[in-house]
């Protein structure tokens, strides 16, 4: 199991050009999702500190 | 103006309106002339004076200044008309006001891009470019500036009163099928290639974008009167 | 047949009213994002970890289940930003010109990610970072639109205002797209002979074809889950003077 694992993240030494596309992948998407969820808390935050 | 006056007939009024004014404003005709000049000087200044490196890349360099200074110069084509109510007129007159828009776009480009064209075959002799090619990069500036002064237009109308590197930024990316068109006018030409099939796109461009990008500007012009 | 079609429409316009969206975004939001989540980490796990490897470019082509999905989509997005531009061209309707704001941002991330991850897989293949093939040169481009895109709408102060100018550029751009992947196809055989293609090997075999299809819809399916979660956001900023926001949001 840790051995299949292993070849899976070394992937014949490729394996970080891989993973690190994955990485941008997760990043990019990530901070796509988080910045309208910001935004929704700061109006949010606005609109009941106003009145 | 009665209504025997035809559409044309306004067509031909804002187009002599627009060139009597650039004429009595040299400015409008020198900058881009002296800008166009000012970029063509920099490429072998920054590239070195090696005259094979410069003949072959004098096309691109030629284009490539052609397109930013016409883009430079249809920067501020409705600010004065927007700002003097002349736009409104347009907008209040039962004419189809695209083609006044396509009048004024016109009379840019005889005012700028004429002159461009005429500083480009100066800067061909600077950049050692091919003396048998000269027919080509007259003809495909020709076309391509017209295609520039139409998107640049768009350009200034919807960055009006916003700042210019808007405006290139909008623009820009949609000048790439020009330039790619212009520059393999250029490269065929070169090479002693038959380029009338280029030629024929890039009227088939114009063609289509005259009225579809006219259309358009007017559209946005008509977002700054809400 | 008549009845289906009117009740589809009668459903469209509804949706085509901020508050009704809202109200559709957030209950179904979990539902989109459970949805995008199974079928994205599907597709990934099946093509990262479980697809033959290729006897050519050995593990490396398993990028191949990031960069094309992301290509694909940040295709797809324009295209729906260009009819969303015309909706909201034609008929003023305000939700069109909000998808566009809000699809502009996803659409320049996914084009991001196929420039970034296709220069990776470049590197490990060709050995170099960039190489000016039409397909990259192409792609690039497509990020300069959606970024004059994203530039023009946020100089502008009033949002339906810019909605409008940002939907004339779009539908612009959907007729200048074609033309500029033609142009730069013609300018890459002519400028250089075409040594490096993307294209695959035609003979795929279907247990590395089928991971990419499920990539593919699970990319979509993100694509959607981000887009009404970025949609809600629009709506409330948008609409935070309305009485139904204030009612709602804020518990008046």
């Amino acid at each position: 199991m840790l051995d299949s694992l292993q070849i899976l993240f070394i992937m014949d030494g490729k394996g970080p050009y891989v993973w690190s596309c994955l990485l941008i992948l997760i990043i990019i998407i990530t901070i796509n999702i988080i910045i309208p969820v910001v935004r929704l808390k700061r109006i949010y935050r606005e609109g009941t500190l106003e009145e | 103006m009665t209504n025997r006056d035809s559409t044309l007939d306004w067509f031909m009024l804002v187009l002599r309106r627009d060139l009597t004014l650039s004429f009595r404003r040299s400015a409008t005709y020198i900058t881009p002339l002296i800008f166009f000049l000012i970029v063509v000087t920099f490429f072998p200044l920054a590239l070195g004076p090696s005259q094979s490196l410069l003949s072959s890349m004098a096309a691109g360099i030629i284009w490539i200044s052609a397109l930013l200074s016409s883009l430079l110069a249809v920067e501020g084509i409705f600010s004065e008309d927007f700002r003097d109510g002349t736009l409104d007129q347009y907008f209040v007159s039962s004419e189809p006001v695209f083609v006044l828009i396509f009048a004024k776009v016109l009379c840019h480009w005889l005012v700028c891009g004429a002159p461009i064209i005429l500083a480009s075959v100066l800067s061909s002799v600077f950049l050692y470019l091919p003396s048998g090619v000269l027919f080509a990069l007259i003809i495909s500036l020709l076309l391509g500036t017209l295609f520039m002064s139409l998107l640049g237009a768009l350009g200034a109308a919807l960055s009006l009163g916003r700042s210019a590197i808007l405006s290139a930024i909008i623009v820009l990316p949609f000048s790439i099928p020009t330039l790619l068109m212009g520059t393999a006018i250029m490269s065929a030409a070169i090479n002693q290639q038959d380029y009338s099939g280029f030629i024929s796109i890039m009227g088939a461009m114009l063609a289509i974008g005259i009225p579809g990008l006219c259309l358009l500007t007017v559209e946005a012009i008509l977002l700054n009167y809400e | 047949m008549n009845r289906v079609w009117s009740r589809i429409k009668n459903w469209l316009i509804a949706m085509g009213s901020p508050p009704h969206f809202y109200r559709w975004a957030t209950s179904s939001l979990p539902w989109l994002a459970g949805l995008a989540v199974i079928v994205f980490c599907a597709g990934l796990i099946w093509g990262l970890g479980f697809s033959p490897t290729d006897y050519k470019q050995g593990d490396v082509y398993r990028i191949i289940y990031i960069h094309v999905p992301s290509a694909i989509l940040a295709e797809s997005i324009y295209i729906f930003m260009a009819i969303s531009g015309f909706i909201s061209m034609v008929w003023r309707a305000k939700i069109a010109g909000m998808l566009i704001n809000s699809a502009a941002p996803l659409g320049a991330g996914f084009t991001l990610i196929a420039l970034l991850t296709g220069s990776i897989w470049g590197k490990t293949t060709w050995g170099t970072w960039w190489v000016w093939d039409a397909r990259l040169t192409s792609t690039l481009i497509m990020f300069f639109l959606y970024a004059a895109i994203i530039g023009l709408h946020s100089s502008i102060e009033n949002k339906t205002k810019g909605d409008r100018a940002v939907s004339i550029l779009a539908v612009l751009g959907v007729v200048i797209v074609p033309i500029i992947k033609k142009s730069v196809d013609w300018w890459q055989t002519l400028h250089q002979p075409s040594t490096f293609t993307l294209t695959s090997s035609p003979s795929m075999s279907p247990d590395m074809y089928l991971p990419l299809l499920v990539c593919v819809l699970g990319f979509y399916c993100l694509f959607i889950f981000m887009l009404t979660n970025g949609l809600r956001a629009e709506i409330i900023s948008r609409e935070r003077d309305k009485s139904w926001v204030k009612k709602q949001f804020f518990k008046y």
